[in-house]
């Protein structure tokens, strides 16, 4: 949220992560965007084949929200409860369908990598 | 009778404060320390179910060794006649009840929630026989690509028939044994734990922040378990995760898919795991210790000759201040 509360135009995932200038994977800020704009805290439109993404809340009304939450939990309005399984994969969006493209090749050159290995 | 209830709430109030320091020691840890935001795989697991439970454990060691064996050994039954429980007392008691009783019920609903859902995938499952899972299994005609573990005690394991048609033989093996690797470390089980810790952290962002962040770590260790260091079979389930979220419906949002509560597990990073193309260091534990220590800091005044007047001059303070 800090990355792009000091940008004032909108961001891709490739703006954010050269911004960050941190070691963190592209991939990782990509599914980290793409679970605040689930929980409604970014907005994005489509640009080519990703997303650009901008805060839909400034600072200081997120942190109005987070108090609001708060109070809504203790009072016992909280979400319906999620049952306790251990599934194998979360659900992806559309922006993880680009990443899957992604982990596939990385798939596939393991493999090869193994057979060539094996020769 | 009057006593036991001065005991009580005694109990009640040096518990939530303790569980309330607690909180605020991991909270300080966790946000300051990003070697302990970064713990992964088995290890990490482990630690950070210790540090969820770190809180909580902190109050009760308050209460139970420091607070009421003081309070008890200054202020024996026969000498506590003329005590009076005052109302600020009853509230402080009372608030120390609080995140026993709301832990209590997100622990009870979640069980029936999960109750609910396991009841709904029974009636629509068949047998399975997958002697490579070791559990029993059954088949699910289900829209969702569902590869889930199901039980608190007794596991069952849920496949959709989607995820059976699309997987090699090896990559289902994959899936069976990282499913597996959950039911032998008794994840569902520890994660209800951590729904139900009767901490402050259950009622905060961050309770929830350190629920994923084990959820996480245990994807990882249960992919570790199930690759067992077999590059090839680690290859297997990276494929098996890819395709099985591949199977996603396009816009199935993770609310429509309450299998998916063990949430975390980033996939791209669970892929880059197993593939190798990141470390699988389980990183340093610093804080952990840190946190360790600060819990034998707590007891340490006992040590000291003198110190249980003192804590019981502080009890006294309070019960006064409160009254």
């Amino acid at each position: 949220m800090q990355a792009l509360w000091g940008r004032a135009a909108e961001a891709s995932v490739r703006d954010v992560h050269e911004g960050l200038g941190s070691d963190l994977a592209y991939t990782t800020v990509m599914t980290t965007l793409d679970r605040l704009y689930k929980k409604g805290l970014l907005e994005r439109r489509r640009e080519g084949r990703g997303f650009v993404y901008r805060a839909r809340l400034s600072h200081a009304e997120l942190s109005r929200g987070l108090a609001g939450a708060l109070f809504e939990s203790l009072l016992g309005r909280a979400p319906a409860p999620q049952p306790i399984l251990s599934g194998i994969v979360d659900a992806v969006s559309d922006q993880d369908r680009a990443m899957l493209d992604e982990l596939e090749r990385l798939v596939r050159a393991k493999r090869r990598e193994l057979q060539e290995r094996e020769r | 009778m009057s006593y036991l209830l001065l005991v009580l709430l005694l109990g009640l109030a040096t518990y939530g404060l303790g569980a309330a320091a607690g909180g605020a020691l991991l909270a300080g840890a966790w946000r300051g320390s990003r070697t302990l935001r970064g713990l992964s795989g088995a290890r990490g697991a482990r630690w950070l179910l210790a540090l969820r439970a770190f809180p909580p454990v902190f109050g009760l060691v308050g209460a139970l060794l420091v607070a009421l064996p003081a309070f008890v050994a200054h202020e024996p039954l026969d000498r506590a006649h003329g005590e009076e429980i005052g109302p600020g007392l009853v509230a402080l008691g009372l608030l120390g009840s609080l995140p026993i009783g709301l832990g209590l019920l997100r622990g009870l609903r979640a069980v029936s929630a999960t109750r609910r859902l396991e009841s709904r995938w029974k009636a629509l499952a068949r047998p399975l026989a997958l002697p490579e899972a070791g559990l029993p299994a059954a088949r699910l005609a289900h829209p969702f690509p569902v590869a889930a573990l199901g039980g608190f005690a007794h596991h069952r394991l849920y496949v959709a028939e989607c995820v059976l048609d699309s997987l090699t033989p090896a990559e289902l093996q994959a899936t069976c044994a990282h499913e597996h690797a959950h039911a032998a470390s008794r994840d569902n089980l520890k994660a209800l734990l951590l729904r139900a810790c009767p901490d402050w952290l259950g009622l905060l962002p961050l309770g929830r922040e350190l629920d994923q962040a084990w959820a996480g770590t245990a994807e990882q260790a249960a992919d570790d378990a199930a690759a067992r260091s077999d590059e090839a079979r680690a290859a297997d389930l990276a494929s098996a995760l890819v395709k099985t979220a591949r199977l996603i419906p396009p816009g199935m949002q993770l609310t429509d898919l309450p299998a998916s509560s063990l949430q975390g597990g980033e996939l791209g990073v669970r892929v880059e795991r197993l593939l190798g193309a990141r470390s699988r260091d389980d990183g340093g534990v610093a804080a952990a210790w840190l946190l360790a220590a600060s819990l034998l800091a707590l007891l340490a005044p006992l040590a000291v000759p003198g110190s249980s007047e003192l804590i019981h001059a502080l009890l006294e303070q309070l019960v006064q201040l409160v009254a």
